[in-house]
């Protein structure tokens, strides 16, 4: 059951894992994610679907060696079957031609903007993206990132992002923001496209249990309303999401 | 010599006017049966429950089993079995322990239920069928059916364990049908209510699928339930009862999400029972509930019973010198607090804002808490979460209640005590006050109810789709494992009549 079909080890620290399970390879869409255990030491882990290939039946996920998967990226081998994975999961990210998007992400942090730009891209739009931190860790997200993003700029630090985003807002040609990475850098671009006043979607990242809705670790306040990002995420409006609260509750994960 | 030797039918072993049990009857008088004192549980001490997670309640013996069998009365209109949610003929059982026919015991059993060994665990008998007892009457204290109920799963499948004797017989289902074998039924959810009404469908004929998100089988008997109140090993056993009966399982599947309505239709899925719970937890919406240090006594008990307990590589479940809360005071509530304990918390507290008589959990697990350490502050209800200079939760401040007059829900409702706010130091707060039905992810244009529960029929678990049926905890809201499972044989008898109705309109037509 599900038998990994490729390893593309990127560099030390990554792997870009192609899986086989033909009814994910044909329902997931941009913005959905599958939970995966890799054996009983692990615990139930989420991963952002980058790449389906209804075809073949497989998709695809990259695997940080960051996450303390050290063991996981070593013991994987092509024909190896993960028969703990359940997906796609979470509410996918509303694809439309929006005109021109800027996709920004910091590091491994950028993995869930890749299969966001790439349906962006064929829907029309013209996709501006912004990487920061380019190490080996993150090399092979330069190549996923380079396939879909017409132009692509580098920032060496949050700020420069939200620098960034501000002199291409102030040219006039920003329709939507899309942000992923830390939750401070979500909260400081968040808090210049409020004032620019560019509709953002925040993808957020967060520790899950189960992914099915009944643990509430992954909850985070938006307008108000409290909402599990395994069920209603993990795509958000940025501008309604309460970043502090977020920041707090995550210190205790990183 | 145990004998063995196995009766025809169902009949034979649950009638009251069967001879043996006349001849039961007949060799003690019941002023001698009335004497013998009731069975006490043996169970592991305090002190050594805290330093493990074997399970507390040890179970009977054999000769504690017979002996409390013999307290039974075996009376003609039996009270006990109007107590029991899914009908099980308790004296027929009682009986046949009595008579030392363990395995016809089980066999009775299974005419009934498909959970013996969990529900003789986690039932709360003494509001269920103990309560209905005739000991209440003559001022004694009732039979310990539940504690025999465990008793006959058990001491069955250890000798199945051992090769002892043959293994229970499923009874075919009186209206089972050869008609019915190549009807595909889909059940949604591995839980109590999935099982039992997979088991029923299984024993009538049907092709039965049991489909379950997670990467575990039974629901809140595992993700739920610790180890020390129910092993899981006991839960595997009865799941390989059911899988035995013919019914397949598919882990990992989320229906409604991962396969949809129209994907079980395209399999040719002909019936669907819904029986996905209510596993979301409330939360009370006071400040401080998205703190670090405030969590739910879902992902608690999740990482407690299905996961290594960390989260990448960091331990944090290690209470070691940790002062822990729970808030609630049901039986999920009890269950996170002794885990609490048995990860070297400190202080371990349960926070209820109703008296002592209102506690909702199960009496034995009340005392089994308090044995262990646990401190009661009830009449206390948590108003506000604090951060301490960190960020992270320090304290919890408590109202101060009182009781009134009886509620809506006949218990007499709690009211603050003006200025009365005590604040107390903690690491953890775990909440546990209640859940919601889960959300129906199924989207087949089921009637959903205000409060996110399906509707449907109470007494079949009929819906407005015909062919989906549900019960359990998404159609009551939290209730408890022996309700679920009595929804869901309901709704099997209820679907299997309907496919009967139409086979025969069928043939006739």
């Amino acid at each position: 059951m599900n038998p990994i079909r490729q390893i593309i080890r990127h560099s030390a620290y990554t792997a870009e894992v192609v899986i086989e399970n033909p009814s994910i390879a044909t329902s997931a869409r941009a913005g959905h994610f599958v939970m995966i255990r890799f054996s009983e030491e692990y615990p139930r882990i989420p991963f952002t679907i980058v790449d389906t290939d209804p075809k073949a039946g497989t998709f695809t996920i990259i695997i940080h060696k960051g996450a303390r998967l050290t063991k996981v990226i070593e013991s994987l081998e092509v024909g190896r079957e993960l028969p703990n994975l359940l997906g796609p999961l979470g509410q996918a990210f509303p694809i439309e031609n929006y005109g021109n998007v800027l996709c920004i992400g910091d590091g491994e942090g950028f993995v869930p903007l890749l299969p966001v730009m790439k349906a962006l891209k064929e829907a029309g739009n013209t996709v501006v993206s912004v990487l920061s931190e380019f190490t080996e860790r993150t090399s092979c997200l330069r190549g996923n990132a380079e396939r879909y993003a017409d132009r692509i700029l580098h920032s060496a630090s949050k700020e420069e992002a939200v620098a960034i985003t501000e002199s291409l807002a102030a040219e006039g040609n920003v329709d939507l923001v899309v942000i992923t990475g830390p939750t401070d850098m979500l909260s400081l671009i968040s808090e210049s496209t409020r004032r620019l006043g560019i509709p953002t979607k925040c993808i957020l990242n967060m520790i899950m249990v189960d992914g099915v809705g009944i643990c509430g670790i992954c909850r985070v306040l938006v307008g108000g309303e409290r909402k599990l990002t395994c069920i209603d995420g993990p795509t958000f409006d940025a501008h309604l999401v309460d970043f502090d609260q977020l920041c707090n509750r995550q210190r205790n994960f990183v | 010599m145990l004998n063995f030797k196995r009766p025809l039918t169902p009949e034979e072993l649950t009638s009251r006017d069967a001879e043996w049990r006349e001849e039961l009857r007949k060799a003690i008088p019941q002023k001698e049966r009335t004497c013998v004192p009731r069975v006490e549980m043996p169970e592991i001490p305090a002190s050594y429950r805290l330093h493990t997670q074997k399970e507390v309640n040890q179970g009977l013996s054999t000769e504690q089993a017979v002996l409390e069998a013999r307290r039974c009365l075996d009376c003609p209109d039996p009270g006990c079995m109007k107590g029991c949610p899914v009908s099980n003929y308790i004296p027929a059982f009682i009986k046949n322990i009595e008579r030392r026919h363990f395995a016809d015991a089980l066999d009775v059993l299974s005419l009934t239920t498909v959970l013996p060994a969990v529900c003789g665990r986690v039932c709360p008998q003494e509001k269920q069928c103990e309560a209905g007892c005739i000991y209440n009457k003559l001022k004694k204290p009732p039979v310990a059916i539940g504690a025999l109920e465990r008793f006959v799963a058990d001491f069955n499948r250890e000798m199945e364990c051992q090769d002892k004797h043959e293994k229970a017989r499923p009874f075919t289902m009186a209206n089972g049908s050869p008609f019915f074998a190549g009807i595909k039924i889909a059940v949604v959810g591995s839980g109590p209510s999935g099982l039992a009404f997979a088991g029923d469908m299984a024993k009538r004929g049907y092709d039965v699928t049991v489909f379950e998100a997670l990467d575990r089988l039974g629901g809140v008997l595992k993700y739920g339930i610790p180890e020390f109140c129910l092993p899981k090993d006991v839960v595997n056993a009865e799941i390989a009862k059911v899988a035995d009966l013919g019914v397949k399982f598919e882990k990992n599947t989320f229906v409604g999400t991962t396969l949809t309505y129209n994907d079980l239709q395209a399999r040719g899925f002909k019936g669907i029972y819904v029986a996905t719970g209510a596993g979301k937890p409330r939360f009370m919406g006071i400040p401080g509930e998205y703190l670090p240090g405030v969590m739910t006594a879902n992902e608690y008990l999740i990482r407690y019973n299905l996961l290594r307990n960390d989260i990448y590589g960091q331990n944090v479940m290690s209470l070691n010198r940790k002062r822990v809360a729970v808030i609630g005071a049901g039986n999920t509530a009890m269950d996170a607090v002794r885990a609490a304990l048995r990860f070297g918390a400190e202080r371990a507290m349960i926070v209820y804002r109703r008296g002592e008589d209102e506690i909702p959990a199960r009496a034995e697990e009340v005392r089994h808490a308090r044995e262990e350490g646990v401190e009661f502050l009830t009449l206390h209800n948590p108003v506000e979460y604090l951060a301490g200079p960190d960020g992270t939760l320090r304290a919890m401040r408590l109202q101060k209640m009182e009781l009134g007059e009886p509620d809506a829900s006949g218990r007499r409702a709690p009211v603050e005590i003006p200025g009365a706010i005590e604040e107390v130091e903690v690491d953890l707060v775990i909440i546990c006050v209640g859940y919601l039905p889960n959300p129906p992810e199924l989207k087949a244009g089921l009637d959903i109810s205000g409060k996110g529960k399906i509707v449907a029929d109470p007494g079949t678990g009929e819906t407005n789709q015909p062919s989906i049926y549900a019960g359990g905890d998404i159609v009551r809201g939290a209730a408890t494992v022996i309700l679920a499972m009595g929804d869901g044989r309901r709704a099997a008898q209820a679907m299997s009549d309907a496919f009967a109705t139409l086979i025969s309109n069928t043939t006739l037509g």
